[in-house]
């Protein structure tokens, strides 16, 4: 156990209140802390007294180094304000290490407490040369070191293999004139360069994949995106463009089908009217050949029965009665059995219907008659 | 070694503003050491006596405790023949918020408040225990015989 070991032990000007004085070194506080118990030491007192006993110094209320807080800053703020006398004070500037002092080489303003540092790099002081044994200014140090002539130095072809190493001087006398790589010094700073862009152009290539790449992946691992059309490549508005042509132009093939099939039915309708007619035409020819027939029928009978009445009365009634039925019942779809003369309705319709047709029944008739 | 400035402070107070019944001298020589005179408490066996002690304040003070001792003969069961007291507060219970005044006050509690249970003297506080009236008989006599200028 030692006492607190103090900075200094200042005098001060007027009497302090008892309330700031430390109850350890009876001081006003130094850096105090205060403890959760609420008393206030200086920093150094506390842990002193707490090596010792880990109790509060005041009530010996259990107390460890870290349960200290800084103190109040209402407390710190008061002993900062107490005054020292003047001659501390005086003694104080000239010892403080923050106060400013000029180097006598350099003429800049140091602290007092960076001036024994500042002698080891002050610019204006002289340092000799490890090579070449001349006092040098410290400011020209690094330029010195460059061209001391008694300096150690490689080759400025040590990248290209050339292992020469020696004083500077002896460089420029000697070894410049046979160095084989100083001959063909110009081929290297061509092909230098080259390698440099080369290297340049990888660098840009190698940055470019790796790019791509990351876009690769964004693109594979993002979903895919609807594309508004303004951003959509030309090509895709091309292709929208001939999509939309094509809409176009199958609705209007569509239209055209169409109207082919409204034109076909139509026909077909004219074909089937044509047809219906040609058959009932075709028909009433029938009736009319039929009539036809029957008319010859009745004038062969007719035939029969003067042949009869010329010849023999009553030996053929029979035969031509017979014959005359047998032609009746083939000619008779109506009922024309009666072997009127008079052509059937249907022929009398057609004549209505086809001009062609009564000319031809009238002449039938005419025939008949 | 430069007294640090709490003894000083310590010291002129003191001297300046005497406890009642207690008085502490330093040497001129050494002004670690004190010479000591706590009175006897009133109302106590040793009411009327002077006790003469020496204290000593170590290198460590205020970290460790003062250095307390009686030169005068006492007949008390914490206090032996030698002089050496039985206080926590020299002891275990030191803290470096104590100082001369608050021990000498302690000690002058002490003589008020004699404690058998916690004896340095065995004989003393074997003799208080059993017959308290005999033993404070005996402190009374001691203080007249001893402790009287």
């Amino acid at each position: 156990m030692r006492p607190p070991p103090r900075a200094t032990e200042y005098e001060y000007v007027d009497t302090v209140n008892l309330n700031l004085l430390c109850c350890i070194c009876y001081c006003p506080f130094i850096d105090p802390v205060s403890s959760p118990c609420g008393h206030t030491f200086c920093r150094l007192c506390a842990s002193a007294a707490l090596s010792s006993a880990q109790t509060c110094p005041v009530d010996r209320a259990p107390l460890s180094l870290a349960q200290l807080q800084p103190a109040a800053r209402v407390i710190t703020s008061m002993v900062e304000e107490l005054q020292v006398p003047r001659g501390a004070l005086e003694v104080h500037v000239e010892e403080c290490g923050h106060g400013l002092v000029t180097c006598e080489v350099c003429q800049s303003a140091v602290k007092n407490k960076d001036i024994e540092a500042h002698a080891t790099e002050c610019p204006g002081s002289t340092v000799t040369c490890p090579d070449c044994r001349e006092p040098i200014l410290r400011s020209g140090f690094s330029e010195h070191a460059s061209i001391c002539q008694e300096a150690t130095m490689s080759c400025p072809h040590i990248s290209h293999g050339c292992p020469w190493e020696g004083k500077r001087r002896l460089f420029y006398s000697d070894h410049k004139s046979s160095c084989p790589f100083e001959a063909i010094k110009g081929f290297f700073i061509l092909n230098d360069q080259k390698m440099d862009a080369l290297t340049r152009l990888n660098m840009t290539l190698k940055s470019e994949i790796s790019d791509l790449r990351t876009e690769i992946a964004i693109l594979r691992d993002a979903p895919p995106v609807p594309v508004p059309a303004a951003f959509l490549p030309p090509i895709v508005e091309e292709t929208a463009d001939r999509m939309g042509q094509l809409l176009l132009d199958t609705d209007l093939l569509r239209g055209e089908l169409m109207n082919i099939n409204a034109g076909f039915s139509a026909l077909e309708m004219r074909q089937d009217v044509a047809l219906l007619n040609e058959t009932a035409r075709l028909r009433e020819e029938m009736h009319s050949v039929r009539a036809l027939c029957q008319a010859v029928q009745s004038q062969l009978l007719n035939f029969a029965l003067d042949r009869r009445k010329e010849t023999s009365s009553n030996i053929t009634s029979s035969v031509l009665t017979s014959t005359f039925n047998a032609l009746a019942g083939s000619s008779g779809d109506s009922g024309n059995t009666t072997g009127n003369a008079s052509p059937p309705l249907s022929a009398k319709k057609g004549s209505a219907a086809r001009p062609v047709v009564p000319g031809r029944s009238d002449s039938s008739t005419g025939t008949k008659l | 070694m430069a007294l640090p400035k709490r003894i000083i402070k310590e010291t002129e107070r003191l001297m300046a503003e005497p406890a009642p019944g207690i008085q502490a001298i330093p040497h001129d020589d050494n002004l670690r050491y004190f010479d000591v005179i706590i009175s006897g408490p009133a109302q106590s066996p040793f009411e009327g006596g002077d006790f003469k002690l020496e204290l000593f304040l170590p290198e460590e003070y205020p970290m460790a405790p003062p250095k307390v001792r009686f030169l005068t003969k006492i007949y008390h069961p914490n206090i032996d023949k030698l002089g050496r007291i039985c206080l926590d507060i020299l002891k275990d219970k030191w803290s470096p918020a104590l100082q001369i005044r608050t021990v000498l006050l302690s000690i002058q509690a002490l003589l008020s408040a004699p404690n058998p249970d916690d004896p340095l003297a065995n004989d003393v506080a074997q003799h208080w225990k059993e017959n308290e009236q005999d033993a404070i008989k005996t402190a009374r006599q001691w203080t007249a015989q001893y402790a009287h200028a």
